[in-house]
């Protein structure tokens, strides 16, 4: 699986007080004997850390397509509604889902064939050990936000002043978007 | 006369006991049903154990 960008972003800076900001982790999720027609309701937490920032959720590839039913949601909003079907077992759902424990993730997940089934699912997330640190990773994704904006807008004004030299049969002239000054 | 033998029924599973094997540092719990969640060190113990005693 490619890193989502912001997520590769986010694993590369580095703790003020040495060591990375935040760590990759993988969680799995296995119920060997699920009997027919029963429900499980995990609610989940980032237990000893401050925040879980989930980007992945996939299905092991055992699962039988179309047994399993689930619902996902956080605070008041669905995540996910639907069937386990074969397309969800074979792709990873990419999501940004931020998990504290004031905001925990809750499911209900029903085996809806009329058989016992096999279950298996993980997350990928990062760990946000400390409040300080959740406080920097926002500060981060802010900064990068701004960047970006600035270079979206400084390219859009360079098109600009490109048609305004065109309208004066002049060559565009030559802006740089990205880099540091000359 | 044989006796006929028993009618085959779900029933019986509606309220089995359903481990869910968790690893990560995450958290989890589940209030309803007859659901016992574990580690999945706790797991790989009781495999081990169980294997030993074979």
């Amino acid at each position: 699986m490619d890193l989502p960008y912001v997520i590769q972003y986010l694993l590369t800076l580095r703790n003020p007080g040495g060591g990375p900001l935040v760590y990759g982790n993988v969680g799995q999720s296995v119920i060997p004997f699920f009997p027919p027609g029963q429900s499980i309701n995990p609610k989940t937490d980032p237990g000893d850390d401050y925040a879980h920032i989930i980007f992945s959720h996939s299905i092991g590839p055992a699962v039988v397509p179309g047994a399993f039913y689930a619902v996902t949601w956080q605070g008041g909003g669905n995540v996910h509604e639907g069937t386990v079907t074969g397309w969800f077992i074979g792709n990873d759902i990419t999501l940004f889902l931020v998990q504290t424990h004031a905001l925990p993730s809750s499911a209900i997940i029903t085996n809806i064939s009329p058989l016992a089934q096999y279950y298996e699912a993980y997350i990928a997330f990062l760990r946000v050990t400390t409040k300080e640190v959740y406080d920097l990773v926002e500060e981060a994704l802010d900064r990068l936000g701004t960047s970006s904006k600035l270079e979206g807008v400084a390219a859009q004004a360079a098109g600009l002043l490109g048609e305004m030299k065109r309208a004066e049969g002049l060559p565009p002239p030559i802006i740089k978007t990205e880099g540091g000054g000359e | 006369m044989v006796a006929k033998p028993p009618k085959p029924s779900l029933d019986v599973k509606l309220n089995t006991r359903i481990r869910m094997i968790i690893s990560g540092p995450q958290h989890v719990t589940c209030t309803e049903g007859n659901v016992e969640v574990i580690s999945s060190e706790q797991a790989k113990e009781e495999a081990l154990r169980l294997a030993k005693n074979k």
